[in-house]
């Protein structure tokens, strides 16, 4: 039993997510330029950047929300093209948090949690429940289950948009800023719940301002501008010792 | 009295149906078009969009009557023999297209994208995010709009009369020449056109109650 425990925590780490020489233009602006980015199985990357850096936009890529025009974008092995097969494939294993939440008004927390896995995966009606309540009793919600989302604060509504791409039993977890249009009492709820699940290993990609997250659960922190990736590195090297002169501007301006 | 009922009852509840048949397939075909007009206006596609925009504005803008004139007028030059009824009824059905094609767009574009995004997000492809997340949200918008729509049809389809469509204002005129009781006729005919109206916004308020069953994502 140990043995076996032993062995598959040394087979070395897969590849979840890989950009390769990836960019992108909205019109004559390149909001990408080349970018390379290899995110391993149960790695934690925050991505950070002035705004108009190009960080939503690349994570938006990853799901196919956004098309990248050139270089190659891989995700559990299955690399994007323009197929619907390929682009359901990958976003079934990609679960988004968005910075509005977007959740369905007219669908009840237990709907929103349950339309895709019925939908989309042909779960039962009893297994999907069973599964939404599974995660939403992971992110303390679920006694809200038969309310409209109106009905809840800004903070809950984020734990249900996260209770709600988990119920895919998506392979990486994207965040886009999940905590930006948030009223500041009800950041720590929803960052509370991002490091238990940064702790139960899900592979996170999250673009975020919360420096204090990035400290405490990023295995690397990457930082872009102007479309490009200009540093990467561990947080603590991230933090103390910043190389680029950009990420110390960044840096004094959102720590303070 | 009961002379009157007997002698002429026949011919007003004859314009009455009319009316109501007129009305209600003009409005359930130019629903149809009025969609897919809307498709076009929100298409993105600057060609269709122009099109679909420049049929919109110019059946807003003029006068359903004129529409009527211009339409029957159009049938004799190409030659075209169909019963005014008819011709009536294609009439509705192009001025309905044309509201219910703003009423449509005004619903599509009144869902923000992140609705879209989630869904796509969720692997929901796109017929199934229509059905499930865009339609629903889209009734409680339309409904209450597309039932004044069908209200004030009920009104303006009177000006039929004026291409001799036998509908119910026509059937007056008819009445009216026989008896030449004027005041008592348009009375008669003005409580029928009351009832229909009055009827339309009855069942719009029943459905407006019952909106989520008409909810698919449930």
């Amino acid at each position: 039993m140990d043995q076996v425990a032993q062995a598959s925590n040394n087979t070395p780490p897969t590849v979840a997510v890989s950009l390769h020489q990836v960019s992108k233009w909205f019109g004559a602006f390149q909001v990408l330029q080349n970018i390379s980015l290899t995110v391993r199985t149960g790695e934690r990357v925050v991505v950070a950047g002035p705004s108009g850096s190009g960080k939503s936009t690349m994570i938006r890529c990853i799901n196919w929300l956004e098309q990248h025009q050139s270089g190659q974008i891989v995700v559990d092995g299955i690399e994007l093209t323009n197929s619907h097969k390929t682009i359901e494939a990958v976003r079934k294993d990609v679960g988004m948090v968005f910075q509005h939440f977007n959740l369905f008004p007219h669908l009840t927390i237990l709907e929103n949690c349950t339309l895709a896995p019925t939908w989309v995966k042909k779960l039962s009606k009893n297994d999907a429940e069973a599964t939404a309540f599974e995660f939403l009793e992971k992110v303390r919600i679920a006694d809200q289950a038969n309310k409209f989302p109106s009905q809840l604060s800004g903070g809950q509504q984020q734990r249900v948009a996260i209770a709600r791409a988990l119920c895919m039993r998506p392979k990486v977890m994207l965040f886009d800023e999940p905590t930006s249009a948030l009223d500041p009492e009800m950041v720590r709820e929803v960052l509370d719940t991002m490091v238990q699940l940064a702790q139960d290993g899900m592979t996170m990609l999250c673009v975020t301002h919360e420096m204090g997250f990035a400290r405490q659960v990023a295995d690397r922190v990457i930082f872009m501008d102007r479309g490009e990736i200009i540093e990467e590195n561990p947080p603590l090297e991230f933090f103390s010792n910043p190389h680029h002169k950009r990420t110390r501007a960044f840096l004094s301006q959102v720590i303070h | 009295m009961t002379d009157f009922v007997t002698t002429y009852g026949g011919t007003l509840l004859q314009g009455f149906l009319w009316t109501i048949i007129l009305v209600s397939v003009g409005f359930a075909i130019g629903s149809v078009f009025g969609a897919i007009l809307a498709m076009m206006l929100v298409s993105g596609r600057r060609g269709l969009a122009w099109l679909a925009r420049s049929y919109v504005e110019l059946i807003r803008n003029t006068p359903f009557l004129i529409q009527a004139m211009l339409l029957f007028a159009l049938m004799g030059i190409l030659r075209i023999r169909l019963e005014p009824v008819l011709v009536g009824l294609v009439a509705v059905a192009i001025y309905t297209a044309a509201y219910m094609a703003e009423i449509i767009r005004g619903g599509l574009n009144s869902i923000p994208d992140g609705q879209r995004e989630g869904a796509r997000a969720l692997a929901i492809g796109p017929v199934l995010q229509f059905r499930l997340i865009i339609f629903p949200q889209l009734l409680p918008f339309v409904l209450p709009a597309s039932v004044n729509l069908l209200a004030t049809l009920c009104k303006e389809s009177a000006f039929l009369a004026g291409v001799s469509v036998a509908e119910l204002t026509f059937s007056g005129q008819v009445v009216i020449t026989q008896t030449f009781l004027i005041f008592e006729v348009w009375a008669i005919i003005g409580v029928l056109y009351l009832v229909l109206v009055l009827s339309i916004m009855a069942l719009a308020e029943f459905l407006e109650r019952r909106m989520m069953w008409l909810n698919p994502a449930r």
